[in-house]
């Protein structure tokens, strides 16, 4: 604080240099952090995905989101969970291989619907997106009971490859 | 006396003092926005494949005898991880070790398929089959073991004529990750 005598009455004045420091540093710092890139993919609510020293950013895909609850599907397609997350409601386990029905016809739509726009891409002449992968985000606790019942569902449907998704651990 | 006031009042008059109030202001609109805009925790990918079911009849044994090649399979329970290893000409076990599910555990199962890798770089695929009581983070735990080499271990010596698989990088281990047990009848 700084006081000055003016016209009888004193003024007084905050020093607000110290702030501007501290202001300064903190920019500093936040740009040196800012990602670019910022996040291609969105993450589901409702789940909490495991730490993992993966580099590899996660880009985007069709994704399938496990929550403890619930299984949701690229389109909004809900398949739900038995209460304590071990497997999918007696309903939905109707084939013999492991595979959730409901789940395999989504997935079915969607290899059409890739298929399709692979073939456009390869009309205009554009480079093919990836689109025989897809993205799984799970909670890390969900059995792999559960998690086979989606590959097994995907697979049957012709998507073999997938990227897990994980939370980068700051190696740093 | 009255000199010296004049003096001074003269000094406080004539004193440059900049108005930093707006400087400020844009500072604070500038890490409201960096703060709001910042990505902290950043998301990653472990790939995986899954095996395709296929109408064509296996390779045959005598075929497979010809060119042998090593197969490491890694299988996880909720409390253990097993590491087998054997080649495609027979289907008896080489190598093989039990280790807990931890990262000393993982670790020994790392010096195992990076000892195997450096010794043959061709080698590139683990198949991991994973018990249904085995939770997310357990496998991704395993997934991160195969594919990402630990902090502190050197990377593979490649050979000068060694072709990097497409968006492999050199800290991978592995890069081609198999899940083994995805069909099963219940």
């Amino acid at each position: 604080m700084a006081g000055a005598d003016v016209g009888g009455k004193e003024s007084f004045s905050l020093n607000l240099y110290p702030m501007l420091d501290v202001f300064s540093i903190l920019i500093v710092f936040l740009l040196m952090n800012f990602s670019v890139s910022g996040e291609s993919a969105e993450v589901s609510a409702n789940l909490e995905l495991p730490m993992s020293s993966i580099k590899v950013s996660l880009d985007s895909a069709a994704s399938v989101a496990i929550t403890k609850n619930e299984i949701v599907l690229q389109g909004g397609v809900v398949i739900p969970l038995t209460p304590n997350s071990q497997d999918v409601v007696e309903a939905y386990k109707k084939d013999g291989q492991g595979a959730i029905r409901k789940a395999y016809d989504e997935f079915k739509k969607l290899k059409a619907q890739n298929e399709t726009l692979k073939n456009r891409q390869k009309n205009l002449g554009l480079s093919n997106s990836d689109v025989s992968t897809l993205v799984m985000q799970s909670d890390k606790t969900i059995p792999y009971r559960i998690i086979k019942r989606v590959l097994a569902s995907a697979q049957q449907a012709e998507f073999i490859s997938w990227k897990f998704a994980v939370q980068k651990r700051n190696e740093n | 006396m009255s000199g010296f006031k004049l003096k001074k009042r003269k000094q406080v008059a004539t004193a440059f003092d900049v108005n930093v109030t707006p400087m400020l202001d844009l500072f604070s609109v500038l890490i409201i926005f960096l703060l709001a805009t910042s990505v902290f925790s950043a998301t990653g990918e472990t790939r995986i494949e899954v095996p395709f079911l296929s109408s064509q009849p296996p390779p045959k044994q005598e075929e497979l005898d010809k060119t042998p090649e090593k197969t490491v399979n890694i299988t996880i329970d909720t409390k253990t991880v097993k590491y087998q290893q054997a080649t495609t000409a027979s289907s008896v076990i080489k190598d093989e070790i039990e280790v807990p599910l931890s990262e000393e555990g993982l670790d020994k199962i790392q010096a195992k398929i990076y000892d195997i890798r450096k010794e043959n770089p061709k080698f590139d695929k683990v198949t991991v089959f994973t018990q249904a009581e085995v939770s997310y983070e357990s496998l991704v735990m395993v997934l991160d073991t195969v594919r990402e080499l630990k902090p502190g271990r050197a990377p593979i010596p490649f050979p000068a004529d060694y072709k990097m698989p497409v968006g492999a990088d050199p800290s991978n281990l592995v890069t081609k990750v198999v899940l083994g047990n995805v069909i099963f009848a219940d």
